[in-house]
């Protein structure tokens, strides 16, 4: 719903998105002036919340940052605190962290796809009105998310705010019999993910093309999750721990959650799906791969409403490596590289659902934590989607469209990038003052 | 509706948010067959055991409905489920029936119990007052069973 004069078009809250936000778009003289992505939950502190504690805390505490993709926030604190810590991981321990992630793009995705972002094609106001039309759609859907859920949970103790994770690698090794279990459900869900690509390759996507930067970490060899270079699409790729001298974030009157720019030039730019799949297309499975090639995704690869069908491919990715690691999978040697607390600073980024996240720890010789920095992925994209936002007002305006369905088309340009509001509003500086 | 009523409980170990494990597991107790007495962690649970044949209980903690202890009855879709009720970190318990009416896989109404919480902090145990309540609910609920 929206709330529009002859200057101001003010969608006040954006409903089928992750946290809570807003839109105002200002118009004069009937040309746009300004658009503002307003978030406006509260500042969450996690940065100082975490200063003094014991770096073991770090994984538990910002996974509550989200409860969509805390296995996000797990994965690049524990990466960026050993990295600190000096202490390298055995490929049983990586291989498992990958799966692991799987399940968390698979119940992200499956839920963005089906329930918050395909309504917006159907012209229905929910999934639940969506439901109503293709029931056979959402239960597919439904299905795919719980799949995910169940791997998390397998190996991480639960579906939500996973336990098991711990620096250095997992408290215990997941039961064998949980994950060989998985396997019935993940061959039916690899063919059901390939149907709701292929579902989903003919909406009717809005023609709109980001004029900017895609940016994804990027691996030789794998499709990009917990490690690589940061890539791009303009700009030769830069290694992880330089990412601070590459991207900054700026505090913006509007909105709780910080922006980032691009630096030197201080431009917004991508991250998420979208661009992950543009800059490391060759190495997705073989069957995400083929499909890319059916529906034509590289042809259409910078318009962020399709932005949906890259997500689509990492689900079916997701599940063609989660089988190859349920059927292959090797429990052996130890489950946790011990290390003793040592002073230094450690970052890492790896690829959470809606793109690139980062964590930056400093930690003393007592092992605790000195200093945080966290840059969530919606954060980094609000730019992005505030530059896109610019360039399709100025067009729909031009062939003059009522107010009101400029405020609707806004918002469902905002859930193509499928922000996570929540994870965003982290900014807050604390200044203390002791005497 | 053929199949015997089936009551879920959703819960998490934490604090009070165990309260509808506590019913579930006071139900059984009282002899209540595990297929008819379900404890669960999420509404998306729900999928896994409704049938649109089978009419459906839910016990949930939730807060600011009453002092810590209340028991409310609500009637879904009749009523609208207080917003505190599921979590809020997925699908919402009415989120999940208004989908599961409309895929056909949920009776047309669901009978759902709050149970208000004190504390829901990690691992601890549930406080007195809602162990009582849910006692309390479990034994009202194994009466109307055995009424109807």
């Amino acid at each position: 719903m929206s709330a529009t004069n002859n200057n101001t078009i003010h969608v006040p809250i954006l409903t089928r998105v992750e946290g809570e936000g807003a839109l105002t778009i200002r118009l004069q003289d009937g040309q746009l002036q300004d658009v503002q992505l307003r978030i406006y939950e509260p500042p969450r502190l996690f940065e100082a919340l975490l200063q003094g504690r014991p770096l073991e805390d770090a994984p538990d505490i910002t996974a509550r940052i989200c409860g969509i993709c805390p296995v996000a926030y797990q994965m690049s604190s524990v990466h960026a605190l050993e990295q600190a810590l000096q202490v390298e991981i055995t490929p049983q321990i990586r291989r498992l962290r990958r799966l692991l992630y799987c399940g968390e793009w698979i119940e992200s995705h499956a839920l963005h796809v089906h329930l918050l972002h395909a309504p917006d094609f159907f012209g229905a106001s929910s999934g639940i009105e969506l439901a109503r039309t293709h029931p056979g759609e959402l239960r597919r859907g439904l299905r795919l998310k719980k799949h995910g859920n169940e791997l998390v949970a397998a190996i991480g103790g639960r579906a939500i705010h996973p336990v098991n994770v711990t620096v250095g690698g997992f408290h215990r090794w997941p039961r064998r019999d949980d994950l060989r279990r998985l396997i019935p459900d993940f061959e039916w869900g690899l063919e059901a993910a390939v149907e709701a690509t292929r579902w989903a390759a003919d909406f009717p996507f809005p023609d709109l093309d980001i004029d900017g930067e895609f940016v994804a970490l990027s691996h030789p060899d794998e499709y990009p999750m917990n490690e690589g270079v940061i890539g791009s699409s303009v700009l030769p790729a830069v290694p992880v721990s330089e990412f601070r001298r590459h991207f900054s974030e700026v505090h913006v009157p509007h909105s709780t959650a910080m922006q980032a720019v691009r630096l030197p030039a201080g431009e917004p730019y991508l991250l998420g799906p979208l661009s992950r799949v543009l800059l490391n297309r060759d190495r997705l499975s073989p069957r995400a791969r083929a499909l890319a090639d059916e529906i034509g995704l590289a042809d259409s690869g910078r318009n962020p409403y399709r932005a949906l069908l890259a997500r689509c491919l990492e689900v079916v990715h997701a599940y063609e490596e989660s089988l190859d690691i349920l059927r292959h999978h090797d429990l052996s040697g130890p489950c946790r590289q011990n290390y003793a607390p040592r002073a230094g600073v450690g970052c890492a980024a790896t690829e959470a659902p809606r793109g690139l996240l980062f964590h930056e720890y400093e930690i003393d010789d007592r092992g605790r934590i000195v200093r945080a920095v966290i840059v969530p992925p919606t954060s980094q994209n609000q730019g992005q989607i505030e530059a896109d936002l610019r360039r399709q007002l100025q067009a729909q305006l031009a062939r003059g469209m009522s107010r009101d369905e400029l405020a609707l088309k806004a918002e469902q340009l905002v859930r193509c990038y499928d922000p996570c509001i929540s994870c965003a509003t982290h900014f807050l500086r604390v200044h203390w003052e002791e005497r | 509706m053929t199949s015997p009523p089936l009551i879920i409980g959703l819960g998490s170990p934490h604090g009070d948010d165990q309260a509808g494990w506590l019913v579930i597991a006071r139900l059984r107790a009282l002899g209540l067959p595990a297929s008819q007495a379900v404890p669960a962690r999420t509404p998306a649970d729900l999928w896994d055991w409704c049938r649109s044949d089978r009419a459906l209980t839910v016990c949930d903690a939730c807060v600011d409905v009453g002092p810590p202890g209340t028991l409310k009855r609500w009637v879904w879709p009749e009523h609208c489920l207080p917003s505190t009720c599921g979590g809020t970190h997925d699908l919402s318990l009415g989120v999940v029936l208004s989908l599961g009416r409309e895929l056909g896989s949920f009776p047309a109404n669901v009978v759902v119990w709050t149970i208000t919480g004190a504390s829901f902090a990690p691992n601890a145990a549930a406080s007195e007052v809602v162990l009582s309540a849910c006692e309390h609910l479990a034994g009202r609920l194994t009466e109307a069973l055995r009424v109807n």
